[in-house]
């Protein structure tokens, strides 16, 4: 545990929180790349989404701020907001399709509700918010493994590795790793109903 | 070399993953042909992995770190662990994103039409405890002073009553129960969904992570309550806990999680507290929706090693004997 960084991340929010600028510069400075990134990396958004959220999150982070605890890593912190955020747009964005409105904003402002993550007629919208749901599902399950299990799955569904090569880096028998691997897609799996259960209730 | 005595396994599992990774040399594949030609099971399981295997490779890039993860790498300067070092070699895009940290001549400058927007967030309120405000529990860093400080700051914090679910996030990998036995074809219809949570009270030092995650496996559901209840994994608790969604503090807020964010009507809540010899385990049966105790009862455990059959048989009499399942 890094006591120094620590401590300089609660100075920080404590300067943010007491309204200093330039504590908030400094804020955006470090982390507005990383909200940004975690922004980016869900559904099928537009730069302007992508634009428009990052900016919410940043807003909502001004007021979680307070309830900021320096035990927790603050980049940590910065990314659980963020993600929250993503979720409130993305149950936004289906509400929307369910109503079968659209409503198209040029900038993201405080007044305007309903901003949709998906910008497309109606039938593609359909597809690519089902496609961004599996992908979110499917991407929470794979975190929900241990550490080991999304290694295998890495090498093999994103590396294609052979399980020849796989059972080389593993260290283990070619059998052995097709058994591990086996039982980790099983669990993935189990993961993943669950997960899709509760994004079917939006 | 394989033993021609030895007596070819009822359920070739072992070669379900190679079947469909199609990597199986030409005698097991025939005799994998054949048994799946009469094996419901086996089929029902290859097309299970075909599905899983076609998921991941048409969705790839959610195999990738966290964003966290590699700003931690990028940013931070954390170590680089061989299996990220490997990912980063063949994914473009996070290798994009850490290059995005490091290539920026200064740090970004904050728009000017964002500063007014920030003050008068500030200038707000305080927002007003909700059930919806999970942020106020800030469940990692509640876990964090739990299970990280040493005991003493823990002998403070069990002054007073303290609820605690589960186990704590850091490192905590709650079972999935994979190996739960399933109902005959047809048997999943008419199943009531459940979910069982395990509440700690009054505990001056926290179990272990792993001993938790033990006593929800010793629940893994036998093959009479799979029939009768589609209970819903542990690691799926887990997941929802670490996104906040389940209020952690409150019996309202375990239930409202339980019944919004998991669709589970129905609530086995195990409440384990130290007692003069031992444990004293409670169990209730809850309607999730209105609150409703359905049923009760309370065991006592002399020792922490028994724990696990004593929550268990709690939790089966539960199901099996009072609860509404089928």
């Amino acid at each position: 545990m890094d006591v120094g960084r620590e401590s300089k991340d609660y100075l920080l929010v404590q300067e943010c929180l007491a309204g200093s600028e330039e504590a908030w510069n400094e804020f955006y400075g470090r982390f507005i790349g990383l909200i940004r990134n975690v922004v980016r990396r869900h559904g099928n958004l537009t730069w302007e989404d992508v634009q428009d959220i990052t900016q919410s999150a940043l807003l909502e982070l001004t007021s979680a701020l307070r309830r900021y605890d320096p035990e927790q890593p603050l980049h940590s912190f910065v990314c659980l907001i963020t993600e929250r955020v993503l979720i409130d747009e993305y149950r936004k964005g289906k509400a929307a399709k369910r109503s079968a409105r659209t409503e198209s904003v040029e900038h993201h402002d405080e007044s305007h509700e309903g901003t949709t993550m998906v910008r497309s007629n109606l039938d593609s919208q359909d597809e690519q918010v089902a496609k961004a749901e599996l992908a979110w599902s499917l991407k929470n399950a794979f975190q929900g493994l241990d550490a080991k299990c999304r290694e295998l799955i890495r090498l093999r569904y994103y590396d294609d590795l052979p399980f020849a090569e796989m059972a080389q880096i593993a260290g283990v028998t070619e059998n052995t790793v097709t058994v591990q691997t086996r039982r980790c897609l099983d669990k993935l799996r189990a993961l993943f109903r669950a997960q899709e259960t509760r994004g079917a209730r939006g | 070399m394989k033993d021609p005595t030895t007596k070819p396994p009822e359920h070739p599992d072992a070669l379900l993953l190679p079947y469909v990774e199609e990597t199986l040399g030409p005698e097991d594949l025939a005799a994998l042909k054949e048994h799946l030609r009469e094996c419901a099971r086996c089929s029902a399981e290859v097309e299970a992995l075909r599905q899983t295997a076609a998921m991941l490779r048409d969705n790839r890039h959610a195999l990738c770190p966290e964003a966290e993860r590699l700003y931690e790498v990028a940013v931070l300067g954390s170590r680089v662990e061989t299996s990220l070092s490997r990912h980063l070699e063949t994914c473009p895009r996070c290798r994009e994103e850490m290059a995005s940290y490091t290539t920026a001549a200064t740090p970004e400058v904050m728009p000017q039409e964002i500063w007014p927007k920030v003050r008068e967030r500030l200038a707000e309120p305080k927002e007003k405890p909700r059930a919806a405000a999970r942020e106020e529990w800030d469940l990692r860093g509640f876990f964090s002073r739990l299970f990280r400080l040493p005991a003493l700051g823990v002998a403070v914090a069990a002054a007073v009553l303290v609820i605690v679910v589960m186990a704590p996030w850091e490192g905590a990998q709650l079972p999935t129960w994979e190996h739960a036995p399933r109902p005959k074809a047809g048997g999943e219809i008419g199943r009531q969904r459940a979910a069982v949570v395990i509440l700690f009270k009054n505990f001056e030092k926290p179990l272990s992570s792993q001993r938790i995650s033990e006593l929800y496996q010793a629940l893994e559901p036998r093959i009479d309550v799979a029939e009768r209840y589609d209970l819903v994994p542990p690691a799926a608790l887990s997941g929802i806990i670490g996104k906040g969604y389940l209020d952690a503090g409150t019996r309202q807020g375990v239930l409202e999680g339980l019944r919004k964010k998991l669709n589970v009507p129905l609530a086995a809540l195990v409440t384990i507290a130290p007692a003069a010899q031992g444990f004293q385990v409670q169990g209730e049966l809850v309607n999730t929706a209105t609150g409703a105790l359905i049923a009760q009862n309370t065991a006592q455990a002399t020792d922490e090693k028994d724990l696990s059959s004593v929550v268990t048989d709690q939790v089966r009499e539960m199901l099996l004997k009072e609860g509404p399942g089928k």
